[in-house]
């Protein structure tokens, strides 16, 4: 008969056994169970996140009120007129594209693919992965779709891309960002006549934190270190010719006591995230195909 | 209401309410670990099967919510859990005694984080860098830790419930003795 004592310490084994076995499980099963709880998760935490973002929106609002009504007024002068050449800017872009649409009906060519923006802002950030993934609060809801691109403006106007949205919820989505080693999408370079992957690199290579492998490319010596790294097009998703970085290193090529046919290098990125806060989402239009001609 | 019912209420909200300003602050920049103090304090005041059973809760919960590739919350808040419940045995007499259990059980928890963010091939620099981190959130921890423990044997006391780490003053003085003495 085992004594009270005994009884407890068994009891006690077999609880830890068993949190140990669930923990096993919920780590084996994780990839599984991520989409659909992430989702509810995401959902339930979402009007406390808002509420959130809107009060810490409305403090540094109010750091306007250390302006004068003068400096005020010359800040609103200035954004007025940048607003107005870059809608100048738009109207001529917009004449281009409906030019391009009748020469391309004329040729019976597909229409290119329109992209539709969304201005989304950035409302919860894990603390232990940074710069990795972020979540937006924008969701299915406001028309965002899995795998659309995320970009952010530079201070000089310029949009490069940040990432791609991961996960989709009602009211917000997940952002997988370039510095996520599981984020690989295809970048020209342009200048070279390259095509290489991000974040697939040799295995055991290291990176310096500010810069972001980049593989398969083709072996040649003839790299421009500092040349623009732009979005190949080759994913759909992804609008072409956006600014991703620019390139850093490439190991060198010795063609003649090396049988490897691909390289592995590194960029900067165009963008540090640490401060960003809001991006937008570029989701691809697809264009109906013109009718056949008889 | 049943007594087990009320305290399992209160561990519930304090488990759902608690750690939300570590998830908005975080949003911000602004690292303020919650989760892994209240876990200990959980442990401290409850045992080491409702701190697992709030471990393997609160770590899906974050995890989920950040969209993690592995859910090292889950291990790393069962590493408090463990360190906790292998030092208090008993109820200590003033707060401040729980300040080495906390260090270490959150010690404990920061280092499964740094096992999971830990580079295939680190170098000494990174090593030293990881470990200062360690220490300093444990530290910092330790403090909230303190601090919540305050706030939830405050809460229990006033709703009667048993469960807290620190006795209730009149608890003590109660069974006689040297007032300030654990039982």
């Amino acid at each position: 008969m085992p004594s009270p004592q005994e009884a407890e310490n068994r009891k006690r084994g077999l609880f830890v056994l068993g949190v140990i076995l669930l923990a096993v499980i919920i780590s084996g099963f994780w990839t599984a169970l991520k989409p659909a709880f992430g989702r509810l998760a995401g959902d339930f935490l979402y009007p406390y996140l808002i509420s959130f973002r809107i009060g810490a929106d409305s403090l540094s609002d109010q750091t306007l009120l250390v302006f004068s009504r003068r400096e005020l007024a010359s800040r609103l002068e200035e954004q007025l007129a940048e607003n107005r050449r870059l809608a100048a800017q738009a109207a001529a872009a917009s004449e281009l594209l409906v030019e391009n649409d009748a020469l391309r009906r004329m040729l019976s060519l597909t229409p290119p693919a329109s992209w539709r923006y969304t201005n989304v802002e950035i409302i919860l950030r894990d603390p232990r992965f940074w710069n990795e993934r972020f979540t937006i609060d924008r969701g299915s809801r406001d028309g965002i779709r899995p795998g659309a691109a995320a970009l952010a403006s530079t201070l000089e106007g310029q949009l490069v891309l940040v990432g791609v949205v991961d996960r989709v919820n009602l009211h917000s989505a997940e952002v997988i960002t370039i510095f996520n080693p599981e984020l690989k999408i295809s970048a020209s370079l342009p200048l070279s006549k390259a095509i290489g992957v991000i974040n697939a690199s040799a295995i055991g290579s290291r990176m310096p934190e500010d810069r972001i492998a980049i593989g398969f490319l083709p072996v040649r010596s003839d790299y421009i270190i500092d040349e623009i790294l732009l979005s190949s097009g080759l994913e759909q998703q992804i609008p072409p010719g956006v600014k991703i970085g620019n390139l850093a290193e490439v190991e060198p090529a010795d063609s003649r006591f090396s049988s490897r046919v691909f390289l592995t290098g590194s960029f900067l990125p165009a963008l540090q995230l640490n401060s960003i806060r809001f991006l937008v989402i570029a989701d691809r239009i697809v264009a109906p195909r013109p009718a056949e001609e008889e | 209401m049943p007594r087990g019912l009320i305290q399992f209420i209160f561990i519930a909200t304090a488990l759902l309410l608690l750690p939300l300003p570590e998830l908005f602050l975080g949003a911000v920049g602004v690292p303020l670990p919650l989760a892994a103090p209240l876990v200990f304090c959980l442990t401290a005041a409850a045992g080491y099967r409702a701190g697992a059973v709030s471990a393997i809760g609160l770590g899906v919960w974050f995890d989920l919510l950040y969209g993690r590739d592995f859910p090292v919350s889950v291990w790393a808040l069962l590493a408090v859990v463990l360190v906790a419940s292998l030092q208090h045995r008993e109820h200590p007499d003033h707060r401040l005694a729980l300040t080495l259990p906390a260090f270490l059980a959150l010690l404990a928890g920061e280092a499964v984080w740094a096992l999971g963010v830990m580079p295939p091939d680190p170098v000494f620099a990174e090593l030293l860098r990881l470990a200062g981190g360690v220490i300093g959130l444990a530290a910092f921890g330790t403090a909230a830790a303190l601090g919540l423990s305050w706030l939830l044997d405050h809460t229990a006391w006033q709703l009667g419930l048993e469960c807290s780490a620190i006795p209730h003053p009149a608890a003590r003085t109660r069974q006689g003795g040297i007032p300030g003495r654990t039982r």
